[in-house]
């Protein structure tokens, strides 16, 4: 007769290490540090002057109506929003509206202006990629028309994660899984120009004005944050 | 006798393993026992997953039905562990693969909040268990549950952002053309709809994208219940449901236009909102199995006509 010698089961026991080999490495991976911490109070109200170039807050003009509702929405996705409208010497009316997310997650992330616009009952066309030059250097943006009725509306925007510019979804995703194995949590800012013109070469020229003046007078911080640049 | 082990041994081998006495199942004791460490880390991957999944996906109305979707796959699972477990014991070696491949998209999809690669290892993880367990043959049996944990993944947000937009516009303009026809002043914008003196936002939940995806799956579930004997049964079926689902939502928004044109604004806003998503959802439900039945009947006679 043989003997038999109990043998360790090693099988189940490798199939156990390997299956709980995931929850450790989720765990080791985790980012815990959010990089909005690390930035000197973000206030985008105190960020943004009065005056912008020549472009002068409208008396008003930061009191936008938003339905209750839709603010509560808002304060579940943002962290701060800002919207004004800012006026030139002849008259010329800009929209500007920001977002500032603290976290860039799959379920607290900015979203396309395109997606709000077009759930709002606007029509999209003319969707473009373009470059501001800033005096600081050249910022890549998104340009879209969007329609309603009579209400025609060339919009300029840009998104942010951390301190980099990316203005597609997948870029954004990215750079949140870059930043995220490095152990930061990074944030993210939506910035949007509009204006309601039918002339959508005078608005984007107009508004590049605008994001030239804007550039200028930023702090370095606020700078960083809103266009990843540098001054 | 171990249900864990290599059967892929040579036949001589095999004869004289039976003559050895078998090795006891459990030589760790107790808590140690190696099957129960494996189910153990099985359960310290999924307890977080559901847990986030309960906090934040599955309690937006989008994602409403992963509990149930959950359900139905241990269910599935359920019906054939009689099967399974009559099936021979056979490790294939792809299943390290699997549950390696497991552990690395857990853990990147868990720490980075990719909730579609964090759902989805799990499908690794049952599968590459099953091959390491009862071989290939397993895998063929349980087909249709790993197929249905699909349905268990939160589409990618771009890719619903991008169905949803166009959906959306479909399904108005489909409304809005048959209510033109039937002579109510009606007129679109986008996706605004006036009708009298009322607008109408066709909202995101009303593309119907949620109601494609539940309907689909229980689409898929009723066929691989039900088992139509003959394969253009089941093509007819599964190509009908998304036409089925579309036509669904399309009614369910002419409903609210006419309750809202009828009623008010507030009639078309509040508890009959909710009833009218649900009450389509069911009609559609017995559409398909009308169409499931018609079949079943025409199926009846094709076999005597290829005889004659």
């Amino acid at each position: 007769m043989t003997l038999a010698l109990p043998t360790l089961q090693w099988r189940p026991v490798v199939l156990a290490v390997l299956i709980a080999a995931g929850p450790v490495l989720a765990f080791t991976f985790t980012p815990h540090h959010l990089m909005a911490d690390s930035r000197q109070n973000v206030d985008l109200e105190s960020a943004l002057p009065k005056r912008i170039g020549e472009w002068q807050l409208t008396p008003g003009g930061d009191k936008a109506v938003i339905s209750p509702d839709v603010q509560a929405v808002l304060d579940k996705f943002y962290s701060q929003t800002l919207s004004r409208i800012y006026v030139n010497p002849q008259g010329y009316a800009l929209m500007l509206s920001i977002a500032y997310g603290k976290q860039q997650t799959d379920s607290l992330r900015l979203h396309n202006p395109e997606v709000c616009y077009s759930a709002q009952g606007f029509a999209l066309s003319d969707r473009a990629n373009a470059t501001v030059l800033n005096p600081s250097g050249p910022l890549p943006v998104k340009r879209v028309l969007a329609q309603a009725g009579p209400r025609i509306e060339p919009i300029t925007y840009w998104i942010t994660v951390g301190d980099i510019v990316a203005n597609e979804t997948t870029h954004r995703k990215w750079l949140q899984i870059e930043y995220g194995l490095q152990g930061q949590i990074p944030d993210g800012v939506l910035v949007r120009v509009s204006s309601i013109d039918a002339d959508s070469g005078r608005a984007y020229a107009m508004q590049d004005s605008f994001i030239h003046a804007m550039n200028q007078s930023l702090t370095p911080d606020a700078l960083r944050m809103m266009m990843g640049q540098r001054s | 006798m171990s249900t864990l082990r290599d059967t892929s041994e040579t036949p001589h081998k095999a004869s004289l393993m039976d003559r050895i006495p078998v090795t006891p199942q459990f030589a760790l004791p107790g808590l140690f026992n190696g099957r129960r460490l494996a189910v153990l880390a099985f359960t310290s991957a999924l307890l977080p997953t559901l847990y986030t999944l309960m906090n934040t996906l599955w309690a937006t109305p989008d994602q409403e039905h992963g509990p149930i979707i959950l359900l139905l796959v241990l269910w599935l699972f359920w019906r054939k562990r009689g099967a399974l477990a009559a099936l021979p014991d056979r490790t294939v070696g792809l299943g390290w693969v699997a549950v390696a491949g497991f552990a690395l998209c857990y853990g990147l999809g868990r720490s980075q909040g990719i909730y579609f690669l964090e759902t989805g290892s799990f499908i690794l993880l049952v599968a590459g268990w099953l091959l390491l367990e009862k071989g290939w043959a397993s895998l063929r049996l349980m087909w249709f549950p790993l197929f249905f944990m699909l349905y268990l993944l939160p589409l990618p947000g771009p890719v619903v952002d991008a169905i949803t937009s166009g959906l959306k516009e479909s399904v108005s303009h489909v409304a809005e053309a048959v209510l033109y026809w039937a002579g109510y002043p009606i007129a679109r914008n986008g996706v605004v709809l006036n009708i009298g003196q009322y607008q109408l936002l066709v909202a995101d939940a009303c593309s119907g994208l949620n109601s494609m995806f539940s309907l689909s799956a229980l689409g898929f579930l009723f066929v691989h219940i039900t088992q139509p004997p003959h394969w253009w049964q089941r093509v007819i079926i599964i190509l009908a449901l998304l036409p089925i689902a579309f036509v669904a939502n399309v009614v369910r928004v002419m409903a609210l236009v006419l309750l809202t044109y009828y009623r008010g604004d507030a009639a078309g806003q509040g508890f009959m909102h909710t009833a009218a998503g649900l009450t389509v959802f069911v009609v559609a439900l017995v559409l398909v199995g009308i169409l499931g039945e018609i079949l079943m009947r025409l199926g009846r006679h094709s076999p005597k006509r290829s005889l004659q």
